[in-house]
């Protein structure tokens, strides 16, 4: 089966919702590619430092590979110096708790990452944020 | 982007040195219009050399070393105080000015300054470089009496970058641009 379009566009943040936005499914999407794959729940994380922390943890950074804006850019833009493999994927949950602002400014750190990934090694990293679900339960 | 611009230095230093010897060859014959042309070419050569300084400089890229600088007599100020890695430093700073390819992909890439720990600047005026020290170093390094933790990262570049700032300022982050001490090469 072919994998969704969201999965090889160049796109490097993808936001979903409804019933494709299965973390489960996502992570079979990715790992199918050859990506390496994480998942990141945000929820209960106490701001910027904690999400920061949380998404390098989802890598495999040490905290000093990403503990500021600064540090996890430059980390998810040279991935392969970390482990080797045919892109990168992130899947994020519960992360209606950061605030707006520091929202738009991981998904310009992931952007640009991005860039620079595809640049340096033609690698693509995309990170899709799950939007809230709505409980299904009757 | 360094070997564009190489080549078009190459390619204009060509190009002037075929309308000069050209111009040589005509002059044989007096023909004053063509020292104008001759004239012309070599401002238009010393303009394209300005320019291309501008845009290294406009760039954030570092131009190359004066001739009169003097690597063995290099120390930096302030004081860092492990030699070893005052060596590493300077080897690294060398390199850059001197053009030398550096071993990583992300050298020389565009450092965007998102956590503005730096001053702001336009996009692009800052360019980031990995500091490679040997493994057996120590996790602190002590840099104008203010002590600075190392940790270690778990990427091949490690956790120490040079930053340089239009070209010209030298940043040194010892981990991972958490902290920055602004350093300069000085002749001891």
């Amino acid at each position: 089966m072919e994998p969704p379009a969201f999965a090889l566009t160049q796109e490097a943040v993808v936001k979903l919702d409804g019933p494709v936005a299965k973390a489960g499914e996502v992570e079979k999407i990715f790992t199918d590619l050859g990506f390496f794959f994480c998942r990141v729940d945000c929820a209960g994380l106490g701001g910027k430092g904690e999400f920061i922390t949380a998404v390098g943890t989802g890598f495999g950074f040490s905290g000093v590979d990403a503990h500021n804006w600064d540090s996890l850019e430059d980390s998810l833009g040279s991935l392969p110096c970390f482990r080797k493999a045919a892109g990168y994927a992130a899947v994020l949950s519960n992360f209606s708790g950061l605030p707006p602002g520091e929202l738009a400014l991981f998904e310009e750190v992931v952007r640009d990452a991005a860039a620079a990934l595809w640049r340096n090694y033609s690698l693509r990293l995309k990170v899709v944020l799950l939007k809230p679900e709505k409980s299904s339960r009757k | 982007m360094k070997k564009t611009k190489a080549a078009l230095l190459s390619l204009s230093v060509v190009l002037f040195s075929s309308v000069f010897s050209f111009s040589q060859q005509v002059n044989e014959i007096s023909s004053p219009s063509l020292d104008n042309i001759a004239s012309e070419a070599a401002s238009a050569f010393s303009l394209s050399a300005e320019l291309n300084v501008r845009e290294k400089l406009s760039a954030g890229l570092p131009l190359p070393l004066p001739e009169n600088s003097d690597r063995a007599q290099q120390s930096i100020t302030p004081l860092i105080e492990d030699p070893l890695r005052v060596k590493c430093i300077l080897k690294l700073i060398n390199d850059i000015y001197a053009g030398v390819h550096l071993p990583f992909k992300e050298d020389g890439q565009i450092f965007s300054n998102k956590e503005k720990i730096l001053p702001p600047q336009a996009a692009g005026y800052y360019r980031e470089y990995t500091l490679i020290v040997p493994t057996q170093y120590p996790g602190t390094v002590v840099v104008g009496g203010v002590t600075y933790q190392v940790p270690p990262s778990l990427s091949k570049r490690g956790p120490e970058r040079m930053v340089i700032g239009g070209g010209k300022t030298i940043y040194y982050s010892p981990d991972h641009y958490k902290s920055f001490i602004e350093i300069q090469v000085v002749n001891s």
